[in-house]
């Protein structure tokens, strides 16, 4: 059948209903679609409007959106300094860490997670004074990631052990400084005997007591035996590369400071201490190199800067020792001990090695 | 129970249900196809609805069905940025940060097509007249859709807006890291 003169014939049949636009009635419908709508109409219902208050509230959260925005690049900076982070303390990379967590800590102060990983890792670099207030900010704030939770617990465990001091221990070290050398080592006996708890911090300063004292045979088992059970304790570990230091015995001191540098390999301290190690056993340019490490990684601690100078001295370049001496001379810490064995082995009044 | 506690969470984050019927919207209007009734969110299920007359082609239907996955997804995951960071990596931000996470997660969380949408979907697709590379084509997104609307119980339809909303920052953080 022909449609087309079908519909024409039926046009003149009044009877006949054809196809109009079910909107306007229109004859003039568009093929193909089930709804008979004219091209007008489609058009029409297509291009409904969205009702002025969803255009309103779309108006209003783009203007919000790009308020935002305006401080997301700094959001977006403190989030890849935390994966940093992450991924220098995967690396045994604490002082980096520590430095990228700080980033993240100034944009976002309140953030748990944040403060709880700058808390580790400053305990890892042996920042102890920070350590108090970052634990005042995180005490009784829940942390969601069970990881970190037990990075912190751990940190807390070993602050304790190894750095907390009783009264009573504090009154003995005060009373020690002041006092006959037989009777501190008495006092401190009696403070372990009846505290065998506390026996970390408490051997950790009669180990130093029986150093500064030259009763280094008595020292060194000390710290060994505290050491025996207690290997993490960082500082304990340097303190024995010392005494054996003293005693000549110098492999075992610098297994002692790689010991140390194996779990954090940015530990300043272990660097200087394994300098000093090395420019006793007369190695002059490999301690020289150890100095620079350790002062690149902290130029904010007198006694690396006198180690470097130290070394400065033993590679015999004075322009570069004198610059250093200057610049402990700038320190406000008080470190006497330090500026008279520079002085000592400058003026070649001091037979340190 | 917890037909109550998935009312008040529609109730809740009714910007994605909106933004929802607003894309099925725009779908139709790319494609022609008329709109015979919208409504942007009501108190009552279905929390939105657009009724539309039959297309003259079956792919426009699938168009209009999967249109809100990509425009809420989108939309979420622009909206939610700036806040994505401090909320949901740090667990800390200031109150236009938490609003922009709410907004942002809301509209992602409804990308989802509805089994309304599916059932539309997989009536036209179905059709004899329809070619059979798109019934292979919308076969699988049925599927899906069926998937996602089965998840939701199981929360999915919320783990995907926090997911959305970390996506960008999350690929930015490990490009520049």
């Amino acid at each position: 059948m022909n449609n087309d003169n079908w519909y024409q014939e039926q046009f003149f049949n009044d009877e006949f209903d054809y196809p109009r636009c079910e909107n306007c009635g229109n004859p003039k419908i568009e093929a193909g679609y089930e709804m008979k709508l004219c091209k007008e109409c489609r058009e029409k219902l297509y291009r409904k409007p969205y009702p002025i208050l969803i255009k309103l509230l779309g108006v209003a959260i783009v203007a919000v959106v790009i308020i935002a925005l305006i401080h997301f690049p700094s959001s977006l900076n403190a989030g890849i300094a935390y994966e940093r982070g992450l991924q220098a303390e995967s690396e045994g990379k604490y002082v980096t860490a520590m430095k990228e967590y700080k980033k993240v800590v100034k944009r976002f102060p309140d953030s748990t997670i944040a403060l709880a990983s700058l808390f580790v890792t400053s305990y890892q670099n042996g920042e102890i004074d920070d350590l108090n207030a970052l634990y005042d900010k995180l005490e009784g704030e829940e942390i969601t990631d069970d990881s970190l939770v037990d990075k912190v617990n751990r940190t807390v465990d070993c602050w304790n052990k190894y750095y907390y001091i009783s009264d009573e221990l504090d009154n003995i070290l005060q009373k020690a400084k002041n006092m006959d050398n037989d009777k501190a080592i008495s006092l401190f006996q009696e403070y372990m005997n009846k505290n065998p708890e506390d026996i970390s911090s408490a051997t950790y300063y009669y180990g130093i007591l029986l150093y500064d004292i030259g009763e280094l045979q008595k020292a060194k088992k000390v710290i060994e035996g505290a050491l025996k059970s207690n290997p993490d304790n960082y500082e304990g570990q340097l303190l024995q590369a010392e005494i054996y230091s003293e005693m000549g015995e110098y492999q075992k001191a610098t297994d002692c400071c790689n010991y140390v540098l194996k779990h954090n390999v940015e530990y300043s301290y272990a660097y200087d201490t394994l300098a000093r190690v090395e420019l006793m056993n007369h190695e002059d340019k490999k301690g020289l190199k150890t100095a620079r490490k350790a002062f690149q990684l902290n130029q904010k601690d007198s006694g690396i800067v006198a180690t470097l100078a130290i070394a400065y001295h033993y590679n015999h370049n004075t322009r570069e020792r004198d610059a250093m001496l200057k610049k402990f001379k700038k320190f406000k810490d008080d470190n006497t001990y330090d500026l008279d064995l520079m002085e000592g082995i400058f003026s070649g009044d001091y037979q340190w090695r | 129970m917890l037909s109550i506690i998935g009312y008040l969470v529609s109730i809740i984050t009714f910007p994605g249900v909106i933004v929802h019927e607003a894309a099925h919207q725009l779908f139709c209007r790319i494609n022609k196809v008329a709109v015979l009734k919208v409504c942007y969110f009501q108190f009552q299920n279905p929390f939105g609805y657009l009724i539309h007359e039959k297309p003259d082609k079956a792919y426009k239907n699938v168009l209009i069905g999967i249109g809100p996955f990509f425009v809420n997804t989108i939309i979420g995951a622009i909206i939610a940025l700036p806040g994505a960071i401090p909320v949901i990596e740090f667990e800390t931000g200031n109150l236009l940060e938490y609003f922009l996470i709410w907004l942002g997660v809301s509209i992602a969380m409804h990308s989802f097509p509805s089994i309304g949408d599916a059932k539309n979907i997989w009536k036209s697709v179905w059709n004899k007249e329809t070619g059979i590379l798109l019934k292979i084509i919308a076969t699988p997104i049925v599927g899906l859709i069926y998937l996602g609307a089965v998840g939701s119980i199981l929360w999915l339809d919320l783990i995907y807006g926090i997911a959305v909303a970390m996506f960008v920052p999350n690929l930015l953080v490990m490009i520049f890291a």
